[in-house]
């Protein structure tokens, strides 16, 4: 089948291409993906590190979209439900993984390695490649808060409810995420002498 | 929901300094073209191989009221109890015994009365 690309369809809200997905309109889908599918793309690559990874649960996320998208909520708001599909799904891959090569001793060590090389395939100059760098060395349980709530400024409502926790929760997951990246910076935080 | 830089949080507390205007400000990443067209080709797929559900079965996925359905299957419950309780008096479920008024218009009082000639013929 050929993906129909929107047109005028870039107009519609959010709610109203809900409600075109619960009546299966492709289309809707079309633009729900040109609107949506890059944000939904970084976010993943930040938290997985990982191209081909993030490329194939983008996909799984859409057709997950797909699948459920007659089902939806009308009010169901459509990019947090994204992050979360998304992260569910890279949470189930990494388990998956994880757990079957765990049981080989030989990659005991090289799995619990961090990754040595900067993911730094989007920034450009060399102060965005640093904050790139540091950020993708944090641990992802920061990482994934300070994703959601200062990148993809997402309400910390929604976002507590992407990541599944409390809001104060996940103030102070952001808070510390950020102490963390001043840290790697060598950057003071706003306030200090 | 916006990605437009520079947006504080309200009631977080945080304050917006110059980390989150550098955070926001790092571009999103591009997928290769023959990989977007295949992912949302999938996800259209996906979308259209599920069926719409039939008009006749909306009243069921649309979730009817519990209360009603609380309501139908007591309802029906209380229906097949009484079908199949048996009869105050004696007899077989389901025979009809004649009314008095019934007997009592009848000339016969009994089958035999009614079989012998005289009988049918008075």
């Amino acid at each position: 089948m050929t993906p129909r690309h929107p047109s005028q369809d870039d107009a519609a809200t959010d709610a109203q291409l809900v409600q075109r997905l619960r009546a299966g309109d492709v289309r809707a889908m079309a633009t729900v993906w040109q609107r949506y599918h890059r944000r939904v793309y970084t976010f993943l690559l930040r938290l997985s590190r990982q191209p081909e990874q993030s490329q194939d649960l983008l996909q799984e996320t859409f057709v997950r979209l797909g699948q459920h998208g007659r089902e939806l909520a009308a009010d169901v708001p459509i990019l947090p439900w994204l992050f979360a599909v998304a992260r569910n799904l890279y949470r189930s891959e990494q388990r998956r993984q994880v757990g079957w090569l765990r049981r080989l001793p030989i990659l005991r060590d090289v799995l619990d390695t961090p990754p040595a090389t900067p993911y730094t395939w989007f920034a450009v100059g060399e102060e965005q490649r640093r904050l790139e760098a540091a950020l993708l060395d944090l641990p992802e349980l920061y990482r994934e808060a300070l994703l959601l709530v200062t990148m993809e400024q997402l309400a910390p409502e929604s976002a507590a409810q992407v990541l599944g926790i409390s809001h104060v929760a996940l103030r102070k997951r952001v808070s510390r995420a950020k102490v963390l990246l001043r840290a790697a910076l060598g950057v003071d935080s706003p306030g200090e002498p | 929901m916006n990605r437009e830089h520079g947006q504080p949080h309200g009631g977080h507390g945080d304050r917006l300094d110059s980390l989150d205007r550098d955070l926001a400000a790092l571009p999103l990443a591009e997928l290769a073209p023959a990989r977007a067209s295949q992912a949302l080709a999938a996800a259209q797929q996906a979308l259209l191989q599920r069926p719409p559900t039939p008009a006749w079965l909306l009243w069921y996925e649309r979730r009817v009221e519990p209360a009603l359905l609380v309501a139908a299957c007591v309802l029906f419950l209380a229906w097949s109890t009484a079908a199949a309780t048996p009869p105050p008096s004696g007899g077989h479920v389901g025979q009809e015994k004649p009314s008095a008024q019934a007997k009592s218009a009848h000339p016969c009082r009994g089958w035999a009365d009614c079989a012998t000639p005289n009988a049918a013929r008075s």
